[in-house]
């Protein structure tokens, strides 16, 4: 069971922690939990979907012990608008497709890099709803936080996101 | 939510489009909502580059961390730590 879905558990818990250590501590939190709790596991539930669930727990479980490092806030990453409603800064559409630029190599370290750029709270709701593929509720009930917030956290989060990709994928 | 949705009688500002510009991805809106967002849309170059790549930012970030040739065998040290401390508390 470990090295069947260990590296697939090991990069979700790395896309939590990008500390190698911190995530490999997880992983061993996640496994030790999915062990101890295997009696419950009732195969409704693939294997791997409840051990991607466990992971992603243990993950944050380890997050929330790890002191926080100083962050920009989200309104500094966030479109601005002019008075009129328009948007203040214009630029054209991306010059390639996501296909396109998924080819290349430095798109996954640039992503990586603009993602961890965001404030924690954010990047947490990115990650569980756009990546992990949790739903509205099911991340507020991880996060113990409101639906709502889930929602406006998640809009903020891409927008942010959006903003910082785009001075590296215009021209 | 605590926003207002803006009154579809309005004339809908790109503001307002990027502010629920999550909901109409995830076709959540209602009807007569969606029609004032495709008109505007079918004006407004500006928003409907911001739609794309609002998208292409969703599609991306899917796409370069979810990239599993990354992932790779666990390396063996990690193995044998958890496979200890299973045994340790099982
Ligand atoms: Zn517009």
């Amino acid at each position: 069971m470990v090295r069947t879905y260990g590296p697939r558990l090991l990069a979700v818990a790395r896309r939590f922690l990008p500390n190698d250590a911190d995530a490999a501590d997880a992983l061993q939190d996640a496994f030790l939990a999915a062990f101890r709790a295997i009696g419950r596991f009732e195969g409704h539930a693939a294997l791997g979907t409840w051990l991607h669930r466990i992971t992603v727990n243990a993950a944050l479980m380890r997050l929330r012990t790890r002191r926080r490092r100083p962050e920009t806030s989200i309104e500094a990453l966030l479109p601005s608008f002019r008075a009129d409603g328009h948007r203040d800064v214009r630029r054209e559409a991306w010059r390639e497709t996501p296909e396109e630029l998924a080819t290349r190599k430095e798109t996954n370290d640039i992503v990586r890099a603009a993602i961890s750029r965001l404030p924690e709270d954010y990047r947490i709701v990115l990650l569980l709803r756009d990546i992990e593929g949790l739903d509205t509720d099911e991340t507020a009930a991880v996060l113990g936080i409101q639906a709502g917030a889930v929602k406006t956290r998640l809009h903020r989060a891409r927008m942010a996101l959006r903003e910082v990709l785009e001075t590296e994928f215009t021209p | 939510m605590t926003k207002p949705l803006p009154e579809p009688s309005r004339e809908l500002t790109c503001r307002d489009l990027i502010e629920f510009l999550d909901d109409y991805v995830a076709d959540r809106q209602p009807p007569e909502l969606r029609v004032a967002f495709e008109s505007h849309l079918a004006e407004c170059r500006h928003c409907r580059d911001y739609l794309r790549t609002y998208s292409d930012t969703i599609a991306v970030a899917r796409a370069s961390l979810c990239d599993e040739s990354r992932a790779g065998a666990l390396p063996e040290d990690l193995v044998q730590a958890i496979v200890d401390s299973v045994r340790r508390h099982s």
